[in-house]
Order: C-alpha cells, then structure tokens, then sequence
C-alpha cells in the first residue's frame, strides 16, 4: 500500500506545476553557484601565485646582487666590508624586504561555504608582515555570500516546506481524507508515502547536483581529505533536510487545512532560520562587547611611544635572556653591534606583546562569543548546519584561528632566522648561500580527522532534533483524531 | 465607485484579519522580529556614538598634548577620524560593519577602510543581522503573503464571490475594500516603525533625519504597495488558494532572499573587482615606478641647490628632506589615490548595476535608497572617506612645509646631508591643525544618489496599481 500511494501522490506531484520548478531551479542553482564558486578559487588561487612569485623574484634579485658582490670580492675587485652596508649582504636588509609573503590559500572547499574569508586579509607582505586587506563592495558584503550554504540553510527548507505543506491539507478540506481512510489504510502510512514521494524531487535535485559538482571539485584539489569533508557536509545536510520534512510530516499530521500548515510551517522557518539566529548574535554581542576598534588603533601606533620610555638596557638583558636560542648566556656576551640590534629586537618584541595584548582582548571577546553561540546552537538546526559547512570548508574563525597561529609560528622562525645573523655583528655578513635558507610559509590543513572529531556534536544535535520531530510526527500520525472516528 | 461600500468593505476585511488566528500568530512573530531588531540596532548605535564622540574627544587631546617631537613621527602616528553616525542607523545600519567608522589617517598614504567591525564579529554576523529596515523589506512582505493569497481566492473557492457580486456590489469597490484594508494594515506596520524610531532617536532629531525618515517611510509604503497589487493579482489569477500560496511564496523567496546575493554576484560579473591580493600587487608594482629614496633626494638636493644658486646645503634657506618628504608624499599619492579611487568607481559602478536590476526585484530598490537616506551606504562611505583624504593631505602637507621651512635647519650641528630630521614641533604646531569636522550631505543628495533605485520603486509602485486594476478586471470576468 505504502508504494501505491507513494506511486500515485509521485504522479500527482507530477503534474503539479510547483513541484518540477522547485526542483530544477534548486538544482540548477546549487551546481551553478558552486561552479562560480570553484571559478572564483581558481582566479585566487592564479592571484596567490602571481603574488607568491614577484615576492620570490625580489628575493632572487636581491640574491644576485649578494652574488655578484661575493664574485668581485673572490676576484680581487672589492674588499669585503664589515659590517657590510645596508644591503643585500647587511641580513637588515633581507629582513626587511625579502620576507616571503604569507599567503592564506583559498579553501579548496570555499564554494560550500564561504564564511568569512571574503573579510578576513588574505595574506600578510613585507616589511612588517602588513595585511592585504580584502576589498570587496561593502555592499556584497552585507548582502552575503551566494554559496552552496546559502541555499541549503535558507532555501533547502522552504523547497521542503513547498513541496510538502499540503500532504493532507486538501484533502482533509474536501473531506477526500476521510474516504481514504475508509479504505484499509492507516493514516500514518498514507502521510509516510506521500512524505517520501514529496521527498524525492528535493532529493533528485540534490543528487543531480552533486554528481553535476563532483567532476568540478577535481579542478581543485582531489584527496581522501575532500571527500571525507565532503561525505561528512552531506550528512549534516541529509539531517537538517530531515528534520524539516519531519517537521512538515508532524505539522500534516494535525489534520489542519493546507493555509494553516502553511502557516505553521512558515513560522517554523522564521523561528530556526531567522529568529534564533539573530536573538543568539544579539545576546552574545551584548553579553560578550567587542571593545573599540578604536582602542586596537590606538594600541597599535602608539606601542613604539610605550616602549621607547622603557629601560632599553634591561629591556635588551630581559629578551637575550628569555631568547636562549639565539645562544648568548648574556647581553654582554652578544658581539659588540650586535648589541644595537638586540636592543631593537628587543623593542620590537615588546611593541608586539603590546599589540598582542590588546588583539587579545579583541580574540578573547570574539571566542566568548562563539562560545556563548556554540552552546545554544542546539536550539536552532540552520545554525548548526551553517556551523558545521563553514567549518568543514575552513571559511569561518576556527580556519582564521588555525592560519593565525601557523602564520605566527612562521614570523617567530623568520625573525629568529634574520636576527640570529644580525646579532653576529660586526663580523658576520648574509651571504648569497642564505637566502636559499629564508624559511617559506606553506599553511597546513587541518586534518579532517580533527574538524570531524569537532563537529560529531553538532552532528548528534541534527540528529536529535531531526530524531525528536520524527518521532512527534509518529506520535501526531498514530494518535486519534476526531475526525478518525468516521473512518 | 460607492465608497460607503468600500468602506464598509474594508471594515468587514479588517474584522476577519483581526479573528484570523494566523494573522495573530504572524503578528506576535512580527512584533517579536522587530522589537530585537529595534534593541539590537538601537544599543549598537549608542554604543558606536558613544564610543565615538568620546575617542574623538580624547584623539584630539592626544593630538594637542603630545609634546615636542618631530612632525615626522606625529604624522606616521596620524590621526584618527570617525565618520558621524545618524540617528538612522537604528532603522538601517547600511555597509557600517564593513566599512567601519573610525578611520586611522596614516601620514605615509591614503588607506581603503581602516577598521572593520565585521573582522571581529562572531559567525552569526550574515544570520543574525537584523535591522527594523530588513524586517520592513523581508518579512512584512512574507507577512503580506499569508493574508493576501486568500483574498480573492478563497472566496471564489466557496463561491463566496459570487454571492458578493450579486450584491450589487462592482468588482472595483470589492477589491477597493480589499486593497484599503490591507494597504491599512502596512501603514499601521510602517507608522509602528517609524513612530518607534522617533521615540528612541527623539533626543538627536533633526530637520534633516525628520525628512529622510519620512522619506523612508514613503519609500517603504511604495515597496509594500507594490507587493500588495502583485499578491491580489496573484491572488485573482491563481484558480486555487494553495496555487496562490505556492506562486507567492516562490516569488517572496526569490525577491527577499535570493535576489540581493545574486544581484550583487552579478554585479561582481559585470564589473568585476580584481582579487585583493592582485590589487596588492599593483600597487606594489606602482610603487616600484616611482623614484626610490636616494634618487629623489639626489634630484631634490641638486633642484634645490639650483633654484637658490647655492652650491652647499648648508647654504639653503630651507630644509631639502622637508622638500624631499613633500615630494614623496606626493609620489605616495600618485601611486595610491588613483588606485584607490577607481576601486571606488567600481563599487559605485557596481551599485549602480545592482540598482539597475531593482527593476526586476523591488527590495533591491529599497534596500539602497534606505542605506541612502539613513546614510549609511557605500556612497555616504565615499563622500566621509574623500573629505577625510582631502584633510589628511592638509594635515601632512603642513607638517612637511613646517619642516620644509624650519629656520633651525641652518644653524642645527647636524650634518645637512644626512636623513636625519632636525625639526621638532610642540604644542603650538599641533593646534594649528584644526579638528576635523564633517557634515553629512543632505538628503537630496542621497536621494540623486539612488535615482535609478528610486525610478525602479516608482515603477514597482505604478506597477502595483496597474496589477491592481488587472486584478479588478479578471475578479470581473470571474
């Protein structure tokens, strides 16, 4: 029975003329919009290169003139100077200008969800490691990102709800319901056919577009790592899918008319898509304040000021003393120039733990927040879905998080590398040989092993959800009804 | 037209919306949307004037008291600025999480925005951002739906209609009464709105906010009217309740939620704006254009010694690195203000793309001449963000002239062929600098700003009357 019903309500939906355009304008837009997404990757992906290269260009220039410089010393034409003037064998200089940049790559899965990576600086460039900010319309920005997210949090449930408001709706108003239930058919399996056969051009139009995107994915990046990413972002979408049609099947189950479902439905949208969203981010940015930006500005170009009051001798004495890695027991022990350059590595330090304090507050404040969000997420599926598929892509602050810390790692072996030759002054010189030692940056994934590990919460809260409006819906389409009793 | 009957029309309509339970139910969501929006949008703007009013204070305190000290380093140091934030904020925030409003004028060059709230927003920021004007723009529409896709077609069901009609009563006063009624309850949904927000801005209002709310208020009754006449056309044309239902929520989600991304990302397609890191690179590649240190401080010392027929540097009556610094400051701005600026045309060439194709979706006309007139749109960005340049190129000039006509230079013991800057300045040097001050251009102006926003809601409004007429006609021929 259960397939003959499925079968007829299949038809009907057929010849519905909802049905069909839902579901092909879904599927032409979710493979539309990751092919332009993959497009846009690959066009930073070519910028990130163009960039990459002229920063190892400069490199290499300045290595060749360190080059010939060595090759007139070994011919007798110059005398080797030392210290060597500011310049390609002065390590200063190399210091300076010919840090390679840090590039932040696009995340090979950024057209699922983009999160915040159209905000965040895309990488950081000499001298000082400066951000490349990014420089998007203010207007995109607010309007958002049209990405695989984006239709499966907001879109994919309206498509549900769409194509199954009116399960029974109808037919309960045309009295049609009763005279089905007087054939020997029980509700609960009547609702569970024509569920399932409403469920199938959602699901058509969501395989249609993932076999269409799959072939695209390999342009980018193809390893076991995607494809777990990947497999994992379809579960959380079939749970979140779930629940919604759980949630419509609960709502058919009152036996109210078509409007009224509607209606109900459509509150349940605003409720988890629109307002516990937007009550969460409200709470958590009252709760948690981000301090003024002002206060970061401040920071920032006022810690030289700060630091040039401080006792420059102890301050030298406190770094070469916290710094055993550069191998002097004391400052005196540091060669005579030497000296000078420990002082500004030492004021340098200290600049950075100013502004490191006061970036702090900013990355503590942010962290409550998510923290306060993360704990209430359970209450709303669409932000638990969004969760999950930005942090599988490495979109969101948790990728920001992870590329902060490897991009801090690298400038501590960077500043390492360049002072540690400074410090050897008067007698040291950088060398052609050593710019083929200048540390790159490469950034690391995360390996998916630890985002699933982070995630299996949420993943469990979709399914205890979508778990819970099942079994209303079960309990809904069992229970008598009034009307039931004429059938 | 008997517009007793129509009245009488619209009361009875207005009974039966108020016994509707779902009205009732979509109210309560309504009130519950707005009032978060309205406490969010109104603590984050106390909170942003507040700040600002007071980091300004202290800015220029620090600017005044910041001792002797060499102009160079006051000017690398800069100054901060902070683009006005309007009353209007609380009914529409516009792009200011992205652009910001506290801007660091750096001495070195021009910069793009400074100081993006967004950098430090917590991952609710797209989901959660809700303003009184995109409750007004989304939901009061979706709210519309739910009473309007019943209007003629569930009484054409039940032959309701029909019995209407043989009442004497035309087909243009019933839908007359219709229209009223609903046309009623938006002005009821907007004045809420706008009654609201004159309450909490009451203390800070002024000529200026008082018509552009008001034009706000229009625009919305426009955008809302238009939604109106669709929704009875639909309503009319549509033979069952759930087709209507079904057509309007399709049209609802295209317009509000899918037409603003898309319309931007064609935007982006049509004028495409380079990837960051390519601008980067540009400027990079302008920067390696201009003359290097030494070369302008060669052609600026042998300039020099020529203009004042001297053949030692000692011998200048002013300092050559001050005239060196001007130069450079005007190098820096060759490489950085026409890039930045024709950023700027791009977006602007963009909105004016993203306005265009409003033509087909009224939120997207409504959506920028509510950013406009709230003064919180990427053109009011560009016009606080232009007089910001234009004083820190004052500011920077001054201070390189100062030093350019140091009379210290010429008996100072430092060597004068050295890079080393001799000049100092105090406390009197800094308050020759004015404060920056900004006024915020008039409505008119944002209004010519979004012509082809405000031609588009012109044409959504006429539009609505025209479907309405439509519908009058085919509710006739029923």
């Amino acid at each position: 029975m259960f397939w003959k019903i499925a079968r007829q309500h299949l038809l009907l939906e057929w010849r519905d003329p909802a049905a069909l355009p839902v579901s092909i304008i879904l599927a032409v837009l979710l493979v539309s919009i990751s092919f332009s997404g993959v497009g846009r990757i690959l066009e930073q992906r070519k910028a990130e290169e163009r960039f990459e290269k002229e920063w190892r260009q400069v490199i290499q220039h300045t290595q060749a003139i360190d080059r010939a410089i060595e090759d007139r010393i070994a011919a007798g034409i110059e005398e080797e100077q030392l210290p060597p003037p500011f310049g390609a064998r002065h390590p200063g200089y190399p210091y300076a200008w010919c840090k390679p940049a840090i590039i932040k790559p696009a995340a090979a899965l950024s057209w699922l969800a983009e999160g915040k990576s159209d905000i965040y600086a895309s990488g950081y460039a000499a001298p000082h490691f400066e951000p490349v900010e990014q420089i998007d319309n203010p207007l995109r920005l607010v309007n958002g990102n049209l990405d695989v997210a984006f239709v499966l949090v907001y879109l994919l449930p309206l498509c549900i709800l769409i194509l199954s408001f009116d399960l029974t709706g109808s037919d309960c108003e045309t009295g049609l319901l009763r005279l089905t239930l007087a054939q020997p058919v029980r509700f609960s399996t009547l609702l569970s056919a024509r569920l399932g056969a409403s469920a199938l051009p959602v699901l058509g139009a969501m395989f249609v577009a993932a076999a269409a995107i799959v072939p695209g994915i390999h342009r980018i990046r193809d390893d076991s790592d995607i494809g777990a990413r990947l497999l994992m972002a379809a579960a959380a979408t079939i749970l979140y899918a779930l629940f919604w049609w759980f949630a419509a099947a609960a709502v058919n189950s009152m036996r109210r008319s078509a409007p009224v479902n509607a209606t109900i439905l459509g509150s349940f949208w605003l409720l988890f898509v629109i307002f516990i969203p937007v009550t969460l981010h409200a709470a958590a940015t009252f709760i948690y304040p981000v301090p003024p930006r002002a206060e970061l500005i401040d920071a920032e170009r006022s810690a030289p000021q700060r630091v040039a009051k401080l006792d420059q001798i102890s301050l030298s004495r406190d770094f070469i003393a916290h710094h055993p890695e550069y191998g002097y027991a004391s400052l005196d022990s540091v060669p005579g120039l030497g000296r000078v350059y420990a002082g500004s590595a030492a004021r340098e330090e200290a600049e950075d733990r100013i502004i490191e304090r006061e970036t702090g507050r900013f990355r503590e404040a942010l962290r409550r927040q998510e923290g306060f969000i993360d704990g209430f997420s359970a209450f709303s599926p669409a932000i638990l879905l969004n969760a999950v598929l930005t942090d599988l892509s490495g979109t969101g602050w948790r990728g920001e998080e992870a590329f902060q810390e490897q991009k801090e790692r690298y400038v501590q072996r960077t500043i390492f590398f360049f002072r540690s030759r400074e410090f050897r002054f008067p007698n040291g010189v950088f060398t052609s040989q050593e710019y083929d030692l200048i540390p790159f940056f490469e950034f690391q994934d995360e390996p998916v092993a630890g985002v699933i590990q982070r995630n299996r919460r949420a993943l469990l809260w979709l399914t205890l959800i979508g778990g819970f409006m099942g079994v209303t819906f079960r309990y809904l389409s069992t229970r008598r009804f009034p009307d039931q009793i004429y059938a | 037209m008997r517009w007793g009957i129509v009245v009488h029309i619209t009361r009875n309509e207005l009974i039966r919306l108020s016994r509707d339970r779902r009205l009732l139910c979509a109210a309560f969501a309504l009130l519950l949307l707005l009032s978060v929006s309205f406490a969010g949008g109104t603590g984050t703007y106390r909170r942003m004037a507040a700040e600002n009013s007071r980091a300004q204070a202290a800015e220029r305190e620090r600017w005044l008291n910041q001792g002797t000290r060499s102009p160079i380093n006051a000017g690398d140091q800069g100054i901060v600025v902070f683009q006005p934030v309007s009353p209007l904020f609380i009914l529409d925030s516009g792009v200011t999480s992205y652009t910001g409003s506290a801007n660091l004028l750096e001495g070195d060059h021009e910069n793009l925005f400074g100081a993006k709230p967004a950098e430090y927003a917590n991952s609710l920021l797209r989901m959660g951002q809700l303003t009184p004007a995109r409750t007004l723009q989304v939901f009061v529409p979706l709210l519309l739906i739910f009473l309007l896709y019943s209007v003629i077609s569930e009484e054409r069901d039940t032959s309701l209609l029909r019995q209407i009609f043989a009442c004497s009563i035309s087909p243009g006063e019933y839908a007359a009464g219709k229209i009223l009624a609903a046309d009623g309850l938006v002005a009821l949904i907007v004045a809420g709105v706008m009654v609201s927000f004159l309450l909490l801005a009451r203390r800070e209002l002024s000529a200026d906010i008082g018509m552009r709310a008001m034009l706000i208020a229009l625009g919305y009754l426009a955008y809302l009217t238009a939604f109106i006449g669709t929704g009875l056309y639909v309503s009319a044309r549509c033979t069952t309740g759930r087709q209507a239902l079904l057509v309007m929520l399709c049209g609802w989600a295209g317009v509000c939620l899918l037409a603003p991304p898309l319309a931007s990302r064609l935007a982006q397609a049509a004028r495409p704006l380079p990837p960051s890191l390519s601008w980067a690179s540009e400027i990079t590649a302008a920067q390696r254009q201009v003359m290097t240190v030494e070369e302008r401080r060669a052609a600026v010392r042998k300039q020099l010694l020529e203009q004042y027929k001297v053949s030692s540097l000692r011998d200048l009556p002013v300092d050559p690195i001050g005239a060196e610094l001007l130069l450079e400051n005007a190098d820096e701005a060759r490489v950085y203000h026409p890039r930045i600026t024709g950023l700027r045309d791009i977006y602007e060439s963009q909105n004016r793309f993203y306005e265009g194709i409003s033509f087909a979706a009224p939120l997207l006309a409504i959506q920028a001449l509510s950013m406009g007139l709230a003064g919180a749109d990427t053109a009011a960005h560009r016009h606080f963000a232009d007089a910001a340049e234009e004083y820190r190129t004052g500011f920077v000039y001054f201070l390189n002239d100062y030093i350019l006509h140091d009379p210290k230079y010429k008996t100072s013991s430092t060597f004068p062929g050295t890079d080393l800057v001799i000049t100092t300045a105090g406390p009197e040097v800094w308050a020759r600098i004015p404060p920056f001050t900004y006024r915020q251009p008039d409505y008119v102006w944002a209004v010519l700003n979004h012509r082809i926003a405000l031609c588009a809601l012109s044409v959504w409004f006429a539009a609505g009357l025209v479907t309405t007429a439509l519908s009058i006609r085919r509710i006739g021929l029923t």
